[in-house]
């Protein structure tokens, strides 16, 4: 058995195989950084901003992420982003947060099918309402599911409408805030 | 498209997020318009009735409020309230003017069923009666 002259290093590896894998793990080191990040200011900007009802960010972080780093890391921000901010809102966790969780995972896997059909901000806008559409369905579909059972009517549904235009829009003003910093963050990196 | 000197982020980058900006400020100030706890044109309302009973008699009032509103917006919607917040909730500890002792406190019921949850935290449904009983039932203090 013969020395090594040599420390082996990462640089001397042969080709195949292991320099790609370094490669794929610092990217991914660095999407998950990023995903962190935004779902963690989504969090935290939900639990400041939960005086003003409708308002808030984790739909557009989820659809953005959705975006651009695709339907897992979408789905996981918008499912997680709201399971952990629940603890932080009046209200808290309840049979609610099902719902919630499932709205919001919809709503990064529709990212993620919009990211599919193009980058440009039509289909990122696009998809910002399709998501928080998604999440309404699912939020109110499980309210009225609820109210049912407890005997309440479908005007709970009718009453939703003005929150769910303010969902829309403050969610396309979270989202040009995303799409405007997706370059400088690189969100948009692959 | 001018980038920005030192960063990647361009002058249309920046554009987007302070527009953005506006956006949610104008949306959330949109919101104070709504107004959950009175009753806001367009509203439905639901009629609930309320009873504040104490050694000197009952009153019984049947009161209006908006869809979502709790027992507490009932109750000082009609009544001079106060209460002491708690982590679980706001605790009603003076009825116009009547407060808690040792001996006396307010207790509440909605449909003669006493909840769980504290008087901010239980949303009323048309039709449901709420009782408020100055009583001797449990120490208070």
């Amino acid at each position: 058995m013969g020395s090594r002259t040599a420390p082996v290093t990462e640089t001397s590896l042969p080709d195949v195989g292991g320099t790609d894998a370094t490669e794929d793990e610092v990217t991914t080191r660095h999407t998950v950084m990023i995903v962190s990040a935004l779902t963690g200011t989504g969090i935290v900007s939900r639990a400041l901003l939960q005086s003003f009802p409708s308002v808030e960010p984790l739909i557009a972080v989820a659809v953005a992420i959705g975006f651009y780093k695709g339907p897992r890391y979408g789905i996981a921000a918008g499912a997680s982003g709201f399971y952990l901010s629940n603890f932080l809102v009046y209200g808290g966790q309840g049979p609610w947060s099902l719902f919630q969780l499932l709205g919001a995972g919809a709503a990064g896997l529709i990212g993620a099918l919009g990211g599919r059909f193009g980058d440009g901000r039509v289909v990122f806008f696009g998809s910002m309402i399709a998501g928080v559409f998604g999440f309404e369905l699912a939020v109110n579909a499980g309210s009225v599911t609820m109210a049912s059972l407890f005997g309440g009517g479908i005007g709970m549904l009718v009453a939703a409408v003005p929150f769910v235009v303010i969902h829309l829009v403050s969610t396309c003003g979270f989202g040009m805030m995303l799409y405007g910093s997706a370059r400088g963050i690189g969100l948009d990196q692959d | 498209m001018a980038v920005l000197e030192g960063s990647a982020w361009t002058r249309t980058d920046a554009g987007w997020v302070v527009g953005g900006l506006v956006v949610i400020v104008l949306v959330a100030a949109g919101t104070t318009l709504l107004d959950t706890t009175g009753t806001t044109p367009g509203e439905e309302t639901v009629h609930v009735g309320l009873t504040v009973q104490t050694p000197d008699g009952i009153e019984d009032n049947t009161v209006g409020v908006a869809e979502n509103a709790t027992v507490f917006d009932v109750l000082n919607a009609t009544h001079t309230v106060s209460y002491e917040q708690y982590s679980f909730g706001k605790l009603v500890t003076g009825i116009d003017g009547r407060e808690q002792n040792q001996t006396h406190g307010w207790l509440y019921t909605v449909n003669n069923a006493t909840p769980e949850t504290a008087v901010d935290r239980f949303t009323v449904s048309s039709g449901d009666q709420i009782r408020f009983r100055y009583t001797t039932e449990q120490a208070f203090e």
